[in-house]
């Protein structure tokens, strides 16, 4: 009878340890825009040994721009980053 | 819980109840004499088919606990990837639109440097040393990499590097 027993308390804690825990539903952090994945563009040199003042400012000012475009695709990536973990951390 | 996917739910209620009865008839046989001898192997299958049976019946009730949230959860996610979506389309209208603006403040300079800077280009001479400073902090390079049509390169090494070796021997290497 006690043989019985112990392994009834064998058997009871074994069909025990199939309990599962993990829900089975999948989630990816979702994939950047292809329009942020794009490398800056290189600034544009002078590469001549005489300039004049209008093409010197002209380049300046282009790589200004190309500095500020630049500036907006990397605070769209943090705005991206932020709003997007915000998303996937409200599930729960 | 595999097993709970492979047969119907009613299956465990069978082996529940059956348990339960099995308990109770080996209780009611002791006091019948002639099958007295089978009232404890009927109470044992009694006692392993009700725990069986309440353990199973445990494991469908988490089952559909489970279910249930499984299925909130792919609601959730779904309004996520949609929330998501949203967000990308946000950020690449921003993203468009601030290139756009910025590139027509630009094109104002552009014609404003050729409608008024243009005017001091013959009085205004840009030194070599300007450019090279200019060109440096573009390229992100220090002042000695900058090559400008003025700089002179050495050449001494790469000939002496072109130079082909004279090719030796295996006897060469013996001793004399």
């Amino acid at each position: 009878m006690a043989r019985l027993l112990t392994q009834i308390i064998i058997i009871s804690a074994l069909l025990l340890t199939g309990c599962s825990t993990s829900v089975p539903v999948k989630r990816t952090f979702p994939e950047a825009p292809a329009l942020l994945l794009k490398e800056c563009n290189p600034l544009k040199t002078i590469d001549k040994p005489e300039v004049k003042l209008s093409e010197l400012m002209d380049t300046v000012s282009k790589n200004y721009s190309k500095y500020h475009e630049c500036a907006a695709v990397t605070d769209a990536w943090q705005e991206w980053y932020k709003d997007q973990q915000k998303i996937f951390k409200e599930v729960k | 819980m595999w097993i709970l996917s492979w047969l119907p739910d009613f299956v465990f209620h069978l082996i529940l109840i059956v348990g339960v009865l099995a308990l109770l008839a080996g209780w009611a046989l002791r006091m019948v004499p002639v099958v007295a001898k089978y009232s404890l192997p009927i109470q044992v299958a009694g006692v392993l088919l009700t725990i069986l049976g309440v353990w199973y019946e445990g494991g469908i009730a988490k089952d559909a606990e489970w279910k249930a949230r499984v299925a909130e959860l792919e609601v959730k996610v779904a309004q996520a990837e949609v929330k998501s979506a949203q967000v990308n389309t946000k950020v690449v209208t921003k993203v468009v639109t601030k290139t756009q603006v910025i590139k027509e403040k630009g094109a104002t300079v552009t014609e404003y440097i050729d409608r008024e800077i243009v005017k001091y280009d013959a009085e205004c001479k840009i030194p070599q040393a300007a450019i090279k400073a200019h060109d440096a902090s573009a390229l992100n390079k220090s002042i000695d990499e900058i090559i400008t049509p003025a700089t002179v390169v050495g050449s001494a090494e790469h000939n002496a590097l072109a130079v082909p070796k004279v090719k030796k021997s295996w006897r060469d290497y013996l001793p004399k």
